[in-house]
């Protein structure tokens, strides 16, 4: 009895061993089932990314893609990441590639305030630089307020570096701005500025180009637009050595109202600008400082526009007048106003205007003829003799070129310009300029 | 200078010759294109231009040639839906005699394709997804070009 108790309880033992081994069996069956599951999810998933569109296989070969085996995560399909603040966010970059080779007799600028007074320049110079490439990044963001869009833009005609060794010049600021619910902020063009421009290599003698932080509001309809703008304000004024200086003493922002109209014949648009024009103890261009202060209104108008003709043709034109438009019109090459040695403002009238007329030759090939004069009325009694030739009183420029788009989005282009300039003394100097342009917007 | 002169002469007369060559293919195209078509629309094709051309207006900023691409694109939009009503109101007689019931089902397919192309262009431009708008154009000429392929004389 004693012995078959003690078999049984052996064989119970050996049982219930055995039980023990199956079960811890049964786990690592269940185990490895567990592990082959998820492997073949995760070679389910490697297989559907192996069936995207050609270029990702070797993407895979490269191993940007990088395989969760366990298959928790999706492959991530990218090298590296962008972030951006919010997920609707659409981030555009872009700018363009632009060479200019210039030549002229004498060495000068196509700038009004810059065209040489008489021969001593160079003649023929070839001045060759890429510097007016431009790099910009736009966003676009949909909010519940509407849609949100910023742009910063930025050229290489910043500090000039030596052209002897390395052109590393460098970037400017032109455009960092945000629109927003009708308005724009930061900076960017002024509303003065000729809204319809000429199509040629270089700008018009008497261009209206301000770029200045702006508050605005528009309006924007299909057949018009209107805007309201505050901008930065900055005098310039005429002292008795003959220098267009800057008093810093700026109180009221300038403002500018513009209607755009867009008829089926053209585009147009006027822009007026209103000025508070101070000087408070302002220190002139010789280093002196005035005793007393002064400030007066300015104003100005500023029409521009453009009228189709047959084809593809058309003419385009600006025209403004001002008291005290100053440093809006022709590179600021004239002053708001005079100053006197007790210190009292004296606005001058400036006017200026453009006319050309563009003409297709082919779809791939353009012309366009243009005129040019800018000029003022300095107040010269408060100007020493001396000094009259180092102020300007008028300018005048012709421009004739040929375009060229060889491809998409690019420009070749050969410009012929002419230029004359003169100041208060009755000096006159003229200038002859090619450039040829190499140009391509990416 | 005068070999500067020259030298510049010499690339004016370059381009020129270039712009010759382009010119008569061009002129052939044009009057190839023209003898095919039955609806024409000199709008399309001037505002088509203008807004290939918008990137060549130098001083407006990017922001600012959205604008005028947008505002190009609206009016693009508005040309194409007015030509998809004229496509598909066109008298029956000048469809041709050769077309059969399947061929003018199809001819009224495409003309309401055109016209959802139009409006697309047009939503794309209201929402400043400018990214997009070449490919919505690019749809609307594949609606023409495969209407054209199927069913023109």
């Amino acid at each position: 009895m004693k012995k078959s108790a003690l078999l049984c309880f052996f064989v119970l033992s050996i049982m219930g061993v055995q039980a023990a081994e199956d079960k811890s069996e049964l786990d690592a069956l269940k185990a490895q089932a567990k592990g082959l599951s998820e492997r073949i999810d995760a070679y389910a998933l490697r297989q559907d990314a192996e069936e995207e569109p050609a270029g990702l296989e070797d993407e895979v070969q490269k191993g940007y893609i990088v395989d969760d085996v366990a298959g928790n995560k999706a492959p991530i399909r990218q090298k590296g990441i962008l972030e951006m603040s919010s997920a609707d966010t659409v981030l555009s970059v872009g700018g363009r590639i632009d060479m200019q080779s210039i030549v002229s007799w004498p060495e000068g600028a196509y700038i009004a305030g810059k065209i040489p007074l008489d021969e001593r320049g160079e003649n023929g110079q070839l001045l060759m630089s890429a510097r007016d490439s431009r790099l910009w990044v736009k966003t676009r963001t949909p909010t519940d307020e509407g849609l949100v869009r910023t742009l910063i833009e930025v050229d290489f005609l910043g500090t000039t570096a030596s052209e002897a060794t390395t052109n590393s010049h460098g970037l400017r600021l032109r455009h960092a701005y945000l629109e927003a619910a009708g308005f724009t902020v930061g900076q960017t063009n002024s509303a003065f500025n000729s809204f319809v421009t000429l199509d040629t290599i270089r700008y018009p003698l008497n261009y209206t180009l301000v770029r200045q932080p702006v508050l605005r509001y528009s309006v924007n309809e299909r057949l018009y637009g209107v805007d309201l703008s505050f901008e930065q304000p900055e005098t310039t004024l005429l002292d008795q050595n003959g220098t267009i200086f800057t008093p810093k003493d700026d109180v009221v922002p300038d403002v500018v109202a513009r209607l755009r109209y867009y008829p089926s014949w053209g585009e147009g648009s006027v822009a007026l600008l209103g000025r508070y024009i101070t000087q408070d103890q302002a220190t002139l261009s010789n280093g002196s400082t005035l005793s007393g202060k002064d400030a007066t209104f300015g104003w100005g108008v500023n029409i521009s526009g453009k009228i189709k003709l047959f084809e593809l043709d058309d003419i385009r034109f600006d025209a403004q007048y001002g008291v005290g438009l100053g440093r809006y019109v022709a590179f600021n090459a004239f002053a708001a106003g005079s100053i006197d040695a007790d210190g009292k403002i004296e606005l001058q009238a400036t006017y200026g205007g453009h006319i050309g007329y563009r003409h297709w030759w082919t779809h791939k090939l353009r012309s366009t003829l243009a005129f040019t004069y800018a000029g003022t009325d300095n107040n010269m009694e408060n100007v020493n003799t001396a000094d009259y030739d180092r102020v300007n009183r008028e300018v005048y420029g012709s421009q004739l070129n040929l375009l060229w788009i060889p491809l998409p989005n690019g420009l070749v282009g050969l410009e012929y310009s002419k230029a004359l300039r003169t100041v208060e003394s009755g000096i006159k100097g003229d200038m002859d300029m090619v450039t040829l342009l190499v140009r391509y917007d990416f | 200078m005068l070999l500067r002169v020259g030298f510049l002469l010499l690339s004016m007369l370059v381009l020129s010759a270039c712009v010759s060559k382009s010119v008569s293919s061009s002129n052939e195209t044009e009057q190839l294109s023209k003898k095919e078509h039955k609806i024409e629309s000199e709008e399309l094709r001037i505002l088509m231009r203008e807004l290939s051309m918008v990137v060549y207006d130098r001083q407006k900023s990017e922001l600012d040639r959205d604008d005028l691409r947008r505002r190009y694109a609206l009016n693009l939009a508005d040309v194409v839906k007015e030509l998809a009503y004229k496509v598909e109101h066109i008298p029956q007689n000048e469809l041709g005699k050769a077309l059969t019931d399947q061929d003018k089902a199809i001819y009224e397919r495409y003309a309401h394709e055109l016209y959802l192309n139009g409006e697309e262009i047009g939503r794309v431009a209201q929402k400043y997804e400018m990214e997009k708008l070449d490919g919505a154009i690019a749809k609307t000429q594949q609606s023409c070009d495969r209407c054209h392929a199927l069913l023109r004389d």
